[in-house]
């Protein structure tokens, strides 16, 4: 018998067997699946089974898993003849068995269904195929179930060729590769009723080709979750490891107790909405992080800052005027006006406490104590003062700050200043404003504008706070020694009160009052061990100082006072009085020599008055006549506005030459050359025509002008006479140097107000109008020659 | 599919024996053949207790048809092979030709 026949002798086999129906699974044959028999029709169809010498049976597959007594037409047509391998009972009666398929069946009749299905079956084997594209998919089939293989367990290196048992039929191999992938009932079903071998293999192939996609996918998601969670677990240790590295040395992770303690503040903290949120944003994100990662102080000196500055806080105003106006008294002297315009906005600010406070700008030489003043005012309104330079501030991020990407990044100076305040409406000096710098960084003068403007400043956006914060209640006061290098946007923003330098008198009224105490203390004196004299103030100031504020002369008291001191110290006893002579040998030689009047003038010299910032100064105009020459020399380092305030002098001169009774051959004869001492110090300034004027009217009329007699005034061609500037500076150089005698334009005698009373009533002023009145004023011999004219 | 009975396989100076395990094997229902170096036994265990008042607890005897093929170190073609059922056990000697004699 070969072996075809065999195949058609069991094509035509019929068998009636027992079924076993199955649900979920289908039993293919060659391979081996534990069973529960736990249905009566099942048990009895095992027990009939079991009751056979051969111990067969069929199992099908059920349609609908769910019904329990399926009929026939719930069944597939192909199942699997199937043996018996082993079997045991359970406690309840059904049964646990191994079977094992022998052969696919179809079935042809079912015989009985109680008490369990009996069915006639006819054997129903695979044609016997062979041949190339067997062969060729038989072997694609292995390739992919191995690499199916490797990825479900990629540490056995096993070669799933290998591990199958040996078998000349490929289906068998197929139907064991299928029983291991574990496929669902539908595909193995459809396995099993392939007609043949090729379509068999090429429904595995696909099977296995899906099979495996799912598997990458499957792979890579548990991959992607391994590295995920290997990183977590990494840090976990590490961390874990830093902590007890850390106990080891005995430092205490402070991270753990901060963000709870931060926590606690912020939630304590009155806040703003917007702040609060981005506090707590901030917060969480802290929490994450090991107290040793750079960001965790970045973000803790920022949460710092937003729980230390005052929000909401403020100082409440107590608007008591006249406690106001004595404490402005208490610590400054006269300046009688900037009180009076410091108490106005108080009085305002009591009746309407809503009313935007001012920018005051205080202008003034220095030393004259504008800084203090400040303070004055703060502890006048009762608010906290804080002040901060500007001088050679050039960068725009110190007064708004950095972004805080940066490393290092800090707020900027403006809200640095409120923090320390800890009130949202202190007194913020800002001092030096007309030495801001501006390069490449950026222009902090056009920073200050939106600080400066009550309209913008109520959402004032700090670069590193990053959250809008009200400027509006704080009282800015800016200094400044000049207006000429502030910019005009912010000049305008400001009110000026401009501060001009002390008279000898004020200087000796604040050094009794505030200077000597104040030193005193300072060296460790008692007001009897010390006296100062009149006399020697007034030479300190005279000989020792320059200026228009009080610094030099503190100074020299302070060492006066040390010096003192020192004697004390060393055992004496008995209190010194400090006279005018003693200075030479306490303070050294003289350093300042004024400008003394100088006794006689020749012809061609006038007494002008100049302006400075350190107060004023006299200075001299001195012209010649150069014979034989034709120009006009200017020299002595004048500016152009100058320069030409000379020209004008000249040409008023000559075309007056008559009235003045000038020799009009001189104009041609001979040039002039005007000189300006000292050399060395540029001046400008068009206040010096009435001085260039007079001057040239000397000279040319070979009269000298009066000595006692200083001037200052600007003019024009036609001989007005314009009114100038520091009135009060000038009239006090004329006095230190011992002109008593001053000639003014007439629109200035306002400015007298401002004098100290002894000084006004010590000095004669004369008004003028027109250049002639100011000459015949100052040079006494051309009044008669003049008047000689005017009558002839 | 078919069960494989376990065997042993010995050998002398004249010869090979291989012993497979058959027990409740009857005689009739073994078949030996031979082709080749490939040794195939095949057949079929039954149930001898196959009754009315006898039914199984448990299982672990295989019954049905079992096949063992065993692929031998000498040519079988022209080797004398002979086959004993002995207590369960089915011995096969094969002695090739030439190395009895």
């Amino acid at each position: 018998m070969n072996a075809s026949e065999m195949e058609s002798d069991k094509m035509e086999r019929v068998e009636v067997l027992p079924v076993l129906p199955l649900k979920n699974a289908v039993l293919l044959p060659f391979t081996t699946m534990p069973l529960l028999a736990g249905r009566p029709a099942s048990v009895a169809a095992v027990e009939a089974a079991l009751a056979t010498e051969s111990k067969e049976l069929v199992v099908v597959t059920q349609r609908d898993a769910t019904n329990d007594t399926p009929t026939a037409e719930g069944f597939y047509a192909f199942g699997a003849k199937a043996v018996i391998r082993k079997m045991a009972r359970g406690s309840e009666g059904e049964i646990q068995l191994i079977v094992q398929g022998i052969e696919r069946v179809r079935i042809a009749r079912f015989e009985q269904t109680a008490p369990y299905i009996k069915a006639s079956v006819h054997l129903a084997p695979m044609p016997e195929e062979k041949g190339p594209e067997v062969e060729a998919l038989y072997r694609s089939v292995l390739d992919l179930a191995s690499k199916a293989f490797a990825i479900v367990q990629p540490d056995m290196q096993v070669d799933i060729a290998q591990s199958l048992p040996p078998s000349e039929n490929p289906i068998q191999h197929a139907y064991l590769i299928a029983s291991m992938l574990g496929l669902d009932v539908a595909k193995d079903q459809t396995l099993l009723e392939a007609p043949t071998r090729i379509e068999a293999l090429r429904l595995l192939h696909s099977y296995l080709a899906s099979e495996i996609q799912v598997l990458e996918i499957r792979r890579q998601i548990a991959s992607k979750m391994e590295t995920e969670m290997t990183r977590q677990q990494r840090e976990y240790l590490l961390r874990q490891q830093l902590a007890a590295i850390q106990e080891e040395l005995g430092e205490k992770s402070p991270g753990q107790s901060e963000a709870p303690l931060l926590r606690q503040r912020l939630a304590e903290a009155d806040l703003p909405e917007e702040a609060r949120q981005e506090a707590e944003r901030e917060l969480s994100r802290m929490e994450k992080l090991p107290s040793s990662a750079p960001d965790y102080h970045v973000i803790r000196a920022y949460l710092d800052l937003i729980l230390e500055l005052p929000w909401r806080k403020s100082t409440e105003a107590e608007l008591d005027l006249a406690r106001a106006r004595r404490t402005l008294d208490e610590d400054h002297f006269d300046l009688k006006e900037i009180k009076e315009r410091i108490l106005e906005h108080l009085g305002v600010l009591k009746l309407n406490p809503s009313a935007k406070a001012p920018i005051l700008c205080l202008v003034g030489p220095p030393g004259v104590g504008k800084t203090s003043l400040g303070q004055s005012i703060a502890r006048a309104m009762g608010r906290k003062f804080e002040r901060l330079s500007l001088g050679g501030l050039h960068d725009e991020s110190e007064l708004r700050g950095h972004r805080r990407t940066y490393i290092g990044a800090m707020p900027g100076r403006i809200i640095q200043s409120v923090r320390r305040a800890a009130v949202n409406n202190p007194v913020l000096m800002l001092d030096e404003v007309d030495k801001l710098g501006r390069d490449f960084r950026g222009d902090p003068a056009a920073a200050l504008l939106e600080i400066l403007d009550p309209e913008q400043n109520k959402t004032f956006r700090d670069n590193y706070l990053d959250l809008p914060f009200d400027l509006s209640k704080v009282f800015f006061i800016t200094t400044a020694n000049t207006l000429e290098t502030i910019p005009q946007p912010l000049l305008d923003r400001m009110e000026l009160l401009r501060l001009s330098g002390y008279s000898e008198e004020e200087k000796i009224m604040i050094a009794r009052r505030y200077l000597i105490p104040r030193q005193l203390k300072e060296a460790g004196l008692t007001a009897e061990q010390l006296t100062i004299t009149d006399e020697a103030l007034r030479r300190a100031i005279s000989r020792y100082t320059r200026e228009a504020g009080l610094r030099q002369l503190e100074r020299a008291i302070g060492r006066l006072a040390r010096k003192i001191a020192l004697r004390f110290a060393e055992g004496k006893t008995e209190a010194v009085t400090i006279e005018s002579e003693d200075l030479a040998e306490m303070l050294g030689p003289e350093k300042f020599f004024p400008e003394q009047a100088r006794k006689q003038l020749p012809p061609g010299v006038a007494t002008g008055l100049a302006w400075t910032e350190a107060g004023g100064d006299v200075l001299y105009v001195e012209a010649t006549l150069l014979p034989e020459g034709r120009s006009l020399i200017i020299t002595g380092q004048l500016g152009e506005v100058m320069q030409e305030s000379a020209k004008a002098a000249q040409s008023y001169i000559w075309s007056h030459a008559d009235e003045l009774d000038i020799d009009r051959s001189l104009f041609s004869g001979s040039g002039v050359h005007i000189h300006v001492p000292a050399g060395a110090i540029p001046k400008d300034g068009p206040s010096a025509g009435v001085t260039m004027a007079t001057a040239l009217a000397s000279l040319y009329a070979k009269t000298p002008a009066r000595s006692d007699t200083a001037m200052t005034g600007e003019i024009t061609l036609t001989g007005l006479v314009l009114p100038i500037g520091g009135v009060k500076e000038k009239v006090l150089a004329a006095r230190r140097a011992g002109l008593l005698r001053v000639i003014l334009p007439k629109e200035n005698e306002k400015d007298l107000r401002e004098l100290p009373d002894n000084v006004r009533e010590a000095m004669e002023f004369i008004f003028v109008e027109r250049v002639e009145d100011a000459l015949s004023a100052a040079i006494p011999g051309l009044v008669e020659r003049m008047s000689a004219r005017i009558a002839a | 599919m078919r069960w494989e009975p376990d065997a042993d396989i010995y050998r002398s100076r004249c010869g090979w024996l291989v012993k497979l395990d058959l027990a409740g094997v009857r005689r009739s229902d073994v078949n030996v053949e031979a082709a080749g170096r490939r040794l195939a036994v095949r057949g079929r265990r039954r149930d001898l207790v196959v009754s009315e008042d006898w039914s199984h607890y448990s299982m672990e005897i295989a019954y049905s048809d079992f096949e063992r093929i065993i692929e031998m170190p000498c040519d079988l073609d022209c080797a004398n092979i002979s086959a004993d059922l002995l207590d369960g056990m089915l011995l096969i000697y094969v002695t090739p030709e030439g190395e009895g004699r």
